[in-house]
């Protein structure tokens, strides 16, 4: 189970620079869709890296669907080699990500961004326009039925 | 009929976390002239809404973005979306969106439990 306020609360206090997107971002706006996990795209700076990996540490981040006992060590090393990373935590499901497709790394899509109050946390979102643009540049199948709902979403807002 | 002043002006005042007296004030102007932009019933002149947008610590800049041709597929998908529901959530502020989620979660992880503890009494 993923405790979203948790997950977003601890990003939150370590003042890691992030922007949730995906399932997450499209619930903020107003989508009816379940999602399972969070979604962020990260700053990827040597100082983001190490807020992120104390934040999470709390939390046992480990690689998801991983067998267990695989040696996989949570460290600033790891996030500087790799680029998106899907975690599970003890507070639930969380994809680091450093690049999405359509929208770019994190500094692509700041621009795109709105603040919401959540939990009493300014949390960053990807705006809805580039949402649709990031889930259609993704080309899954499985979005369509997403994609759909956000471009209506778009309308009823007007 | 929605218009750019419109959305611009109560975006910028909400997430300012001010009033539309408040933000008349700021700006020189009367909460009625704030309503009539934000209901869409005025046709505000551009400066007025910058100058809205101004007084709550904002500035519009306005891009271009390419049009996307439909998607015949997304349509087709389209058709079958329950708007009530979404016109419910548009309602609820992101944090009760969020917190519905939650609770959905919540309500998933506790039947999980229950029919797990059902198999090992059978």
């Amino acid at each position: 189970m993923t405790d979203f306020a948790k997950l977003l609360g601890v990003l939150h206090d370590a003042r890691v620079e992030c922007i949730v997107v995906g399932g997450l971002a499209a619930t903020i706006h107003g989508s009816a869709r379940l999602t399972q996990d969070v979604d962020i795209s990260y700053a990827r700076s040597d100082a983001n890296l190490e807020r992120i990996v104390r934040a999470l540490e709390p939390l046992a981040p480990y690689l998801r669907g991983a067998p267990p006992g695989l040696p996989f060590e949570w460290s600033i090393a790891t996030l500087r080699t790799g680029l998106n990373f899907t975690l599970t935590t003890s507070a639930g499901a969380l994809d680091l990500l450093g690049e999405i497709p359509g929208g770019g790394r994190y500094e692509d899509l700041l621009p795109h961004t709105i603040v919401v109050d959540l939990f009493s946390y300014e949390v960053r979102c990807l705006d809805l326009p580039t949402l649709i643009r990031t889930k259609r540049a993704a080309g899954r199948p499985r979005d369509l039925d997403a994609i759909a709902e956000l471009e209506a979403l778009r309308e009823e807002r007007g | 009929m929605n218009t750019i002043g419109q959305n611009l002006v109560r975006e910028a005042r909400q997430r300012a976390g001010l009033t539309q007296r408040a933000l008349a004030a700021l700006a020189g102007t009367t909460q009625s002239a704030v309503g009539r932009i934000e209901t869409g019933t005025g046709n505000p002149r551009v400066e007025t809404v910058e100058r809205l947008l101004e007084a709550a610590g904002f500035r519009a800049r306005i891009v271009l973005e390419p049009i996307t041709p439909e998607d015949p597929v997304v349509s087709a998908y389209k058709r079958d979306i329950d708007r009530t529901l979404l016109r419910d959530n548009l309602r609820r502020t992101p944090e009760e969106r969020v917190g519905a989620l939650q609770a959905l979660h919540d309500l998933a992880a506790e039947a999980q439990r229950a029919g797990k503890a059902r198999k090992r009494r059978e």
